[in-house]
């Protein structure tokens, strides 16, 4: 954002998130001669998946970011190309969703409103956790933070790590970091071989999936690490920092089977159990959602065209179901094609011309990412390794026996369930709202009573002073 | 039993900015230009951003989704550490909060 002014800018399409749906959609619309502007929290495009070491950096090999990366400079190319036609609200929250047609923003302190004819959420995903005694103390992150911390900080946390979850991202991860030189003491994945099985020929079938699920079994095998399956972490104990973890086998059902335990020396573990849709915006604006029983997890509804319930308002990428970056960027061309069309920027023949293609792709990535999300989802066993006096909600410290109290209670619904003060601290159940409603689910309540938490603005806390600040520059004017 | 773990700058791949220093809790502690707040002081072997019931807290998500990672900056209450860059001469506390009984 450059320079402060109260004129509200008006853009024909507002995209909000820069990972492949969002850089995919801006692309198709400045393509078509729509007048655009997107919105990101990180200062370069690329998402979470994408995410390019810090500028500061100077990067001389790019080896370290693996396979992944080199797919994602292809479109950050593109996107970048276009840059000089394309209005860029970087290191910028979209925070706010007013009268229809406005999106707030805040960058560096300051608000800002920015009005819109068509509006793009392209959210991204967040890991899913799943408690276990001992689960918040510091050195335990998810994967996908672990990653982070190897590629865009180029750290390693600790020494010993021990990986658990039941994602594929757990190759990759264990792979950066033998490659990197970090001992892993043990990779425990919950689903079994048999269950693996299904995808082995979705992956030779796609060419680059079996480039890259080479390109993390190689250097794990090479390394001898031990791969247990199907095993999970069932605890873990230090003082300031985690010292030891434990793991089990699991039953078929992903219950740990007493007896099997053994305990490891650690000083970091990494939690892989798969992504949940982001899609805070979406339910703020009022988007209808659907209970996926696969991703345990609500989502917006979408037609094929990726347009929300809501009219003007389309979702793309993992905050609409999760199926990855491949996907991810076909949706977002779908939804900036449309939106182009619907916008009159083009006929539309020309659109369905070209929405052909895009549809045919799509099915084609389906076929696989639904078998995928299939073998990973997570079984109820693993929701019965936390004890009763094991935090659920990290930030207000709420354990499963205070929700349960609540449940018995009467609370039969997310958001009055609140009232244990669950989902009640700074992330505002971002962490813990899957937990709460799966524990809820245990107790038989269906999930049409149990529903999903309200949002309201902001849709992450914010200090007051940004607020009053916005109110004194209105006066101003 | 306290000993300290501290995270590693790997060499391979990048060359690091330009270093600098901040401090957390008052003790000067070096960084460089790209770095989070809350990798610069894994580095240097702080892993406890925030404490609730003297329960630590650190690092989770590390994508600035599960604020577990909340410290003072400059001031300013509950800052997402691990999507803030250091910068020179910023000045870092760890926040310790007490639960209403």
């Amino acid at each position: 954002m450059k320079g402060r002014n109260n004129m509200t800018q008006k853009f024909e399409a507002l995209i909000i998130g820069l990972g492949p749906a969002g850089m995919a959609a801006a692309i198709e619309l400045v393509q078509q001669g729509v007048h655009i502007a997107v919105v990101d929290e990180n200062p370069e495009p690329g998402g979470q998946i994408y995410r390019q070491p810090p500028n500061d950096f100077i990067i001389e090999d790019q080896s370290f970011l693996g396979v992944r990366y080199r797919v994602g400079q292809n479109i950050i190319q593109q996107f970048n190309h276009l840059r000089d036609r394309i209005t860029i609200f970087s290191k910028t929250m979209a925070w706010g969703f007013f009268e229809g047609t406005t999106m707030a923003l805040e960058h560096d302190g300051h608000i800002e409103m920015v009005e819109f004819d068509k509006l793009i959420l392209c959210e991204g995903a967040m890991e899913r956790s799943i408690p276990f005694p001992g689960w918040t103390l510091p050195g335990i992150m998810t994967a996908g933070g672990l990653q982070k911390m190897i590629k865009h900080q180029r750290m390693l946390p600790g020494k010993r790590f021990l990986l658990s979850g039941a994602s594929p991202l757990q190759l990759s991860v264990a792979a950066s970091l033998v490659k990197d030189g970090a001992e892993v003491v043990a990779l425990c994945e919950a689903t079994s071989i048999k269950d693996s099985l299904k995808l082995v020929l979705e992956i030779i079938r796609q060419k680059g999936l079996f480039k890259e699920a080479f390109s993390y079994l190689f250097p794990i095998l090479k390394k001898s690490v031990p791969i247990l399956r199907p095993y999970s972490v069932i605890s873990a104990s230090g003082d300031s920092r985690v010292r030891e973890a434990t793991i089990a086998r699991l039953d078929d059902n992903w219950a740990p089977i007493g007896g099997t335990e053994r305990t490891f020396e650690v000083d970091t573990i990494s939690l892989g159990y798969g992504f949940l849709p982001v899609a805070r915006l979406a339910r703020l604006c009022g988007c209808a959602h659907a209970y996926d029983p696969v991703l345990k997890a609500w989502k917006p509804e979408t037609d094929i065209f990726m347009q929300t319930s809501v009219e003007n308002i389309y979702t793309a990428g993992d905050s609409s179901g999760v199926e990855g970056a491949d996907l991810a960027e076909v949706e977002g061309r779908i939804a900036g094609t449309h939106a182009a069309a619907e916008l009159a920027k083009i006929s539309k023949d020309k659109r369905d011309q070209r929405l052909k293609t895009l549809f045919q792709t799509r099915e084609k990535i389906k076929s696989y990412s639904t078998i995928l999300n299939q073998v990973f989802s997570p079984r109820l066993g693993l929701f019965t390794i936390m004890e009763d006096d094991t935090i659920v909600c990290r930030c207000e410290q709420i354990t499963a026996r205070e929700i349960f109290s609540g449940i018995e209670k009467g609370f039969r619904n997310i958001n009055e369930i609140k009232r244990t003060r669950t989902c009640m601290g700074p992330c505002q159940g971002r962490t813990c709202e899957s937990i709460v409603t799966e524990l809820m689910l245990q107790k038989g309540i269906p999930i049409e009573d149990i529903g999903h938490m309200t949002i309201r603005p902001p849709i992450t806390p914010m200090p007051i002073f940004m607020f009053e600040e916005y109110a004194r520059s209105l006066e101003r004017t | 039993m306290s000993k300290e773990v501290k995270a590693t700058r790997l060499d391979s791949g990048i060359r690091r900015g330009e270093q600098i220093e901040f401090y957390f809790d008052g003790q000067p502690i070096k960084a460089f230009k790209g770095e989070t707040i809350a990798s610069a002081l894994m580095a240097s072997g702080h892993v406890v951003a925030r404490t609730i019931d003297s329960q630590p807290l650190g690092v989770y998500c590390n994508i600035g989704v599960c604020h577990s990672c909340l410290m003072t900056v400059n001031g300013v209450k509950s800052v997402r550490t691990c999507r803030t860059p250091v910068i020179e001469g910023c000045k870092v506390e760890t926040q310790h909060f007490e639960r209403a009984k």
